[in-house]
């Protein structure tokens, strides 16, 4: 089947990729899979490791180097320590190229933030951090993706905070039939380089998206903003919500930095103003077909007999 | 998130420059008596827990000689407080306020910036004063490169009507608090409520309030909170070795281990809706594998624990890998609770593989375990349950059965009802697994 359409930003099939930290373990293991699944990956960088190789792929020692080297990079996926992820997504920033995803957990707030206003200054789309990936089946993936969940080219966009139950609800839209379109990982941190109101925005411009599947958490006002987008109308797209944590204790950090209930951000907040502008919210996970279904959106036949793209590198 | 009690956060402001009252924290009503007597004025005696509100809830009172204060020190010390035990008051000399502001330094989560906010009204919390106040407070966003200049704060304290005559020691106090406690203390909030000005004239920080980044602690090892000092041997083990540890209820008999906090945060839910009593949750990260052992003899210590949950649907972290670890510590711990293993998502098929042969195994230990995956149909071994749209449920409702409670779902009124969409979920199921090329899922539609 011919794919005619792509999202505009990030996983596209025009995504060419340096990977930050490829000769880690993590960042090596993920750049096979990454490699077997489709993604074009031309560079690697690890600072005093240039010239090796990673899985036939050149490492060097900057991003400098590697986008001389390989100017048509226009994307850089992070596999580097919380600690060091300040002054390498920088290093991606001040080198041109337009889109940063950053996988790492613990990346200070503060830190996040100079992150986001120097992206925001040089026109740079940054997903995470605290995220897998995001994933455009079968054509691109970029990070540490649940692979065999995603069946595609798909009608349906996911946005989570998570993977965990997020794997689990793509994979259902995806043997159902609708597929995804592009799965985007906005991680759980409190600050994001993409949050809930951007995604909608760019899935909301993308004509192979039909509709957005939103799951989200306690914390902040992520989820009520993007209810205001659907309120005025600038996400006209059907949006369908799976919001986790209605029962979590208030002040307390649940696992994802960002998921904490203080001066608001809970569950009933979230759910009654996403209700309030349209968009569908589901109880349970595995509702989700159901209401996919009722939006009227058919599903696509030849998904179900074709194979869901998946490496086989599993260690 | 190291919330700093009151008297800690003090220490850092007094540190920076920044005015306090005078004042020494006490442990007993004696020495809260010898400390009013070194101050030699009325005191105030407050309680010191990690949380604002106390005012309201009856923990901080007033105080006119060394007697009263000990007999006010008395009646707090030991009670319960908004779910705190109150072990250390802070006696502090009364201010002879004339008026009350406040000034604090947030993370703006929607902005992705700091923001200062301001207000010409203090002593009540900031929500209160948006409600009741909002034409006197401030929010001002700061470029984080940048930072807050000394200007921004003078407009915004003179827009919320701050007296010309103190407009110029607000705002500095306002830019010390944003620059020498914020920034230099990678806090994801700081407040001063009140900020009085007192009858003769002295602008002093009442209150004091600082919540330090935990992921920023690595650059302030000098700082040890106060609320990491009362963490249990559990908690101080997660934190030794790294771990995303959340202990909910120590008294609770359910231990859960997920490798997603939303995964994690969804089985609370469920498992919280049914009755039952979530000890932990925990998340698990790339290092697992090494670390399965580990972390299961630390739950194992749980005093009630009943039933151990392994929920993992993986992405970042390996089905196969998890399920090796946890097996082996299985194997070495010989666990007396059962154990629920769901292993999904990335490396499945090696999980699968591992379970089948693994759980024969743990039959002839002796050792409770069963198991599931999302292509599992539940005949693979007789321990194996089905997975498919039931895979997140399955495993919850074993465990909380484990405990003695039948599993019925009881979500809250203000979510919808929508049972029909679950079955045309599993309509459609029945409907595409048998056209799928791959054969796990035929094998599956069977049993959907």
């Amino acid at each position: 089947m011919e794919v005619k359409y792509r999202m505009a930003v990030f996983a596209t099939e025009k995504t060419i990729v340096v990977v930050q930290g490829i000769t880690g373990k993590e960042g090596a293991f993920r750049t096979k899979r990454m490699l077997e699944y489709g993604t074009k990956i031309v560079a690697g960088v690890t600072p005093g490791k240039g010239g090796q190789e990673v899985h036939g792929i050149p490492v060097y020692d900057s991003i400098e180097e590697a986008v001389k080297a390989h100017p048509e990079i226009n994307t850089a996926v992070q596999f580097v320590p919380a600690r060091l992820a300040k002054d390498a997504s920088f290093e991606v920033i001040e080198s041109g190229i337009k889109n940063l995803l950053i996988i790492a957990e613990g990346i200070p707030f503060q830190d996040t933030m100079e992150i986001v206003a120097l992206a925001k200054e040089k026109g740079v789309t940054v997903v995470g951090p605290n995220t897998s990936g995001v994933i455009s089946p079968p054509i691109c993936e970029l990070g540490a993706c649940c692979q065999s969940a995603f069946h595609g080219p798909g009608k349906i966009g996911v946005i989570s905070t998570t993977g965990s139950i997020q794997w689990y609800v793509s994979r259902l839209i995806s043997l159902g039939g609708w597929g995804v379109s592009t799965m985007m990982q906005i991680g759980g941190d409190p600050i994001r380089g993409t949050d809930f109101p951007e995604a909608l925005l760019m899935y909301e411009k993308d004509p192979q998206t039909e509709a957005m599947v939103m799951i989200g958490e306690i914390g902040g006002d992520a989820e009520i903003r993007a209810a205001d987008l659907i309120e005025r109308g600038e996400v006209k797209k059907p949006v369908i919500a799976y919001i986790y944590a209605r029962t979590a204790p208030p002040g307390k950090r649940l696992g994802h930095a960002g998921a904490i209930i203080e001066r608001g951000g809970t569950v009933e907040s979230k759910v009654k103003a996403l209700q309030k502008a349209g968009a569908i919210v589901i109880t349970y996970p595995w509702e989700i077909l159901g209401a996919i279904k009722e939006l009227g959106i058919e599903p696509i036949p030849e998904l179900l007999k074709t194979p869901i793209k998946e490496s086989k590198v599993e260690e | 998130m190291p919330y700093l009690l009151e008297y800690e956060a003090k220490q850092i402001f007094k540190k920076e420059g920044l005015t306090i009252p005078e004042g020494e924290i006490a442990e007993s009503p004696e020495q809260a008596k010898s400390i009013a007597e070194r101050i030699g004025k009325p005191t105030v005696v407050k309680i010191q827990i990690p949380t604002g509100r106390r005012g309201r809830a009856g923990g901080i009172k007033f105080a006119e000689n060394p007697e009263e204060t000990e007999k006010v020190a008395k009646e707090l010390l030991g009670k319960d407080f908004l779910g705190y035990k109150v072990d250390k008051v802070l006696v502090e000399e009364k201010l002879n306020i004339k008026k009350e502001f406040y000034i604090g330094v947030v993370n703006d989560r929607a902005a992705k910036s700091p923001a200062i906010l301001i207000s010409s009204e203090g002593g009540m919390e900031v929500e209160e004063i948006t409600q009741k106040f909002p034409e006197k407070l401030a929010k001002i966003n700061v470029n984080i490169f940048k930072g807050l200049q000394i200007f921004q704060a003078r407009n915004a304290a003179k827009k919320v009507g701050i007296p010309q005559e103190i407009i110029n020691s607000v705002s500095s106090i306002l830019y010390n608090l944003y620059w020498k406690i914020y920034r230099k203390y990678d806090a994801t909030f700081t407040e001063i409520n009140p900020l009085c000005l007192t009858v003769d004239g002295k602008l002093i920080a009442a209150d004091a309030r600082l919540s330090i980044d935990d992921d920023a602690m690595f650059r302030h090892k000098e700082i040890t909170p106060e609320a990491e000092k009362h963490l249990n041997e559990r908690e101080k083990h997660a934190k030794e070795k790294g771990y995303v540890y959340v202990e909910l209820d120590p008294n609770g008999e359910i231990a859960c281990i997920s490798n997603g906090a939303g995964l994690g945060m969804s089985i609370m839910d469920y498992v919280n809706e049914a009755g039952g009593r979530l000890a932990c949750f925990m998340d698990v990260g790339g290092r697992f594998y090494e670390l399965a052992g580990d972390a299961l003899k630390m739950v194992l210590t749980l005093p009630n624990l009943k039933a151990v949950l392994f929920h993992v649907y993986a992405g970042l972290t390996r089905a196969n890998v998890i399920a090796k670890g946890v097996c082996e510590a299985i194997k070495e711990v010989k666990p007396k609770v059962p154990i629920f293993i769901q292993v999904s998502g990335t490396g499945e098929k090696g999980a699968i593989e591992i379970m089948k042969k693994e759980s024969e195994e743990f039959k002839k230990m002796g050792v409770t375990v069963e198991w599931s995956s999302h292509t599992v149909t539940g005949k693979e071994s007789p321990l194996a349950h089905k997975g498919g749209v039931d895979v997140i449920e399955i495993p919850v409702k074993r465990v909380l059965e484990w405990c003695g409670i039948k599993y019925k779902r009881n979500p809250p009124k203000w979510l919808p009802e929508h049972p029909e969409w679950e079955k045309v979920t599993r309509e459609i199921m029945r409907k595409t697994l048998p056209l799928r090329p791959e054969p796990e899922y035929n094998e599956l539609a069977k049993y959907e």
